[in-house]
């Protein structure tokens, strides 16, 4: 297994997907900082507010929680990356490599999520991190938020389902584009419930609804995402072992 | 009789109602060059999916060198390359072997420069597989599936792609690594003269169903030898050769066709000469494996 594992680090290693993706995180979170630092917020105190005695500072710590928690931009992240990284594998036959080598099917699938879910944590840090660092530069960094801590366990715990999540999609689909279009309509299929106020207490068990409160969210958040990214691995697990491969 | 390194039995995959392999029962043994001969659609790809776990039966039994269950950890003895080979596109040859010598657990790295020296494809540097051309991406599956010196090696259509150059090479070395290293080769093919003077046993299989195998030497029994002459005379020299139990046909241009196995051409051209005919022209023409395979699915199209 674990030579298995630095087979998947060599691969990451190579992938250009995953660099481009770990620079747009970086450049979006420079760019969201660097917007609400120097144009947002003059932008506000020029609108009156700064007269009011209103003003904007968005500092270093405030950019950190207002990014940490952005599903989004994280959801597109993810998403990219696992299209990429394990249904490009499908596409490029490159599992048979394995396979034909006698490598168990499980063992295939254990090598290349864990590092998939190593991988995913330097993108999912740098994009609020450089935001930070691009507001800090205007207004330093104020004080340490009490909740930092839980909110980037949430983040953690939360990003994790999606990225189960995203895994099953990619066993699933097989398709680069498919996957990507799958893994984001279904992470943000909350938008559709909201059109159905009455469907609002059952949607509550949901994965994209407690996705929603990634933020706040409490126990239920918590069992939600666990059951979603354990349901999400064994599923592709077994979708996995019984795959046609070409 | 030597021990299996492959066998099928009652074989079945089945795609909805389509039966891509029917009932089918094979056998490779240690040190065989198998050809494994069928038009396209046959299965032979689906067969070899099949027995390098690329893809589940929906019935009957494989065994892998005599076993029939855990057969990943049997298939570490095997090397393969399925259809078009499969390469890692972002990466070198190196690295593509690297990946493999991996996945592998090979300890020592210096297989994969002799695995690229046994291909000869050294010289590829820092060229990534995807820029490769189709030769070269057959070349570099031919060393994955070669490093770690496999058992039994699985080729699907090696040498499509491949110049003529190339396959001469390449089936002198198969040969070799049949011949020194003792490797169980199953090679697949629609082009039977590709096979031809390769293969120590064939298996020939047509709509998912395996028609014969049979060995070299009980196909070479088989062909009918032909010999054509072509002569200043022919109708006397028919009538010279009329007692020698001879299918003797006539064709334009003074030329016999003679069939039903001469003991001897020399002898038969004696015969013509010392009988005042003389002898301008002598080929002598086995049937060919495609006749013999055309005959074996002829009717059944
Ligand atoms: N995934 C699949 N779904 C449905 N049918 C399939 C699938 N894979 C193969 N088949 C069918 O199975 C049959 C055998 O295909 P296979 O690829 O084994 O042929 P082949 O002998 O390798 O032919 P070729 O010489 O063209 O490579 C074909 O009719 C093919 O359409
Ligand atoms: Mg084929």
């Amino acid at each position: 297994m674990g030579k298995l594992i630095r087979a998947e680090f060599l691969k990451l290693r190579k992938s250009l997907g995953y660099k481009v993706l770990f620079l747009c995180a970086m450049g979006l979170g420079l760019f969201v900082g660097f917007l609400t630092a120097y144009v947002v917020n003059d932008f506000a105190d020029v609108a009156g507010m700064g007269e009011l005695g209103i003003t904007f500072t968005t500092n270093g710590f405030m950019m950190l929680k207002n990014l940490i928690n952005d599903t989004q931009t994280n959801v597109i992240l993810i998403s990219i990356f696992s299209a990429i990284f394990i249904s490009g594998e499908f596409a490029d036959r490159t599992y048979g490599i394995a396979l034909y080598s006698g490598v168990p099917r499980w063992k295939v699938l254990a090598s290349k999520v864990s590092v998939y879910l190593i991988a995913i944590l330097p993108m999912i840090v740098i994009y609020p991190v450089s935001g930070m660092l691009a507001a800090a530069s205007r207004y330093g960094f104020g004080t340490v938020p009490d909740d930092l801590l839980l909110l980037c366990l949430r983040c953690l715990l939360g990003f994790a389902a999606v990225a189960g999540f995203c895994v099953l999609m990619s066993v699933l689909i097989k398709n680069v584009g498919g996957v990507i279009g799958a893994c984001i309509g279904g992470t943000s299929a909350l938008t559709i419930l909201n059109l159905f106020p009455k469907l609002e207490p059952a949607a509550k068990f949901s994965f994209m609804y407690q996705l929603a409160q990634i933020g706040s969210g409490g126990w239920m958040f918590l069992g939600v995402m666990i059951v979603t990214l354990v349901v999400s691995l064994v599923l592709a697990a077994v979708l996995f072992e019984r795959a046609e491969l070409k | 009789m030597s021990e299996t390194v492959f066998t099928a039995q009652n074989l079945t995959k089945k795609y909805k109602q389509l039966r891509a392999l029917d009932d089918v029962r094979m056998e490779v043994r240690r040190g065989d060059i198998y050809g494994f001969v069928g038009e396209n659609g046959a299965g032979k790809t689906t067969l070899i999916r099949v027995l390098a776990g690329l893809a589940a039966p929906s019935g009957g039994q494989i065994t892998l060198f005599g076993k029939d269950s855990n057969l990943a950890k049997e298939r570490r003895r095997i090397g393969g390359m399925v259809e078009s080979p499969a390469v890692y596109p972002n990466f070198t040859a190196k690295e593509n072997l690297e990946v493999c010598r991996l996945q592998r657990g090979i300890a020592d790295k210096g297989s994969i420069q002799r695995a690229l020296e046994t291909v000869n494809l050294t010289y590829t540097g820092k060229k990534k597989a995807k820029n490769f051309s189709l030769g070269m991406k057959q070349r570099l599956g031919l060393a994955m599936a070669l490093l770690g010196d496999p058992e039994f090696l699985i080729l699907d259509e090696p040498v499509n792609g491949l110049d003529p150059a190339g396959i001469m090479e390449f089936r002198e070395l198969l040969r070799k690594l049949n011949a020194e290293r003792g490797i169980t080769i199953l090679i697949s093919s629609h082009l039977l003269g590709e096979l031809f003077q390769l293969a120590t046993n064939y298996g020939f299989i047509h709509r998912g169903k395996m028609l014969e195998q049979i060995t070299l030497a009980e196909l070479n029994a088989k062909f009918k030898k032909q010999l054509y002459i072509r002569v200043d005379d022919a109708p006397k020299a028919a009538s010279l050769l009329a007692p020698e139990k001879l299918e003797v046909e006539c064709l334009p241009a003074n030329i016999l066709r003679i069939s039903g196995g001469p003991p001897s051409n020399a002898g038969l051209v004696r015969t013509l000469v010392s009988g005042g005919v003389a002898v301008e022209e002598v080929v002598l023409r086995g049937e060919a494996l495609e006749d013999y395979y055309m005959s074996l699915i002829g009717g059944r199209h």
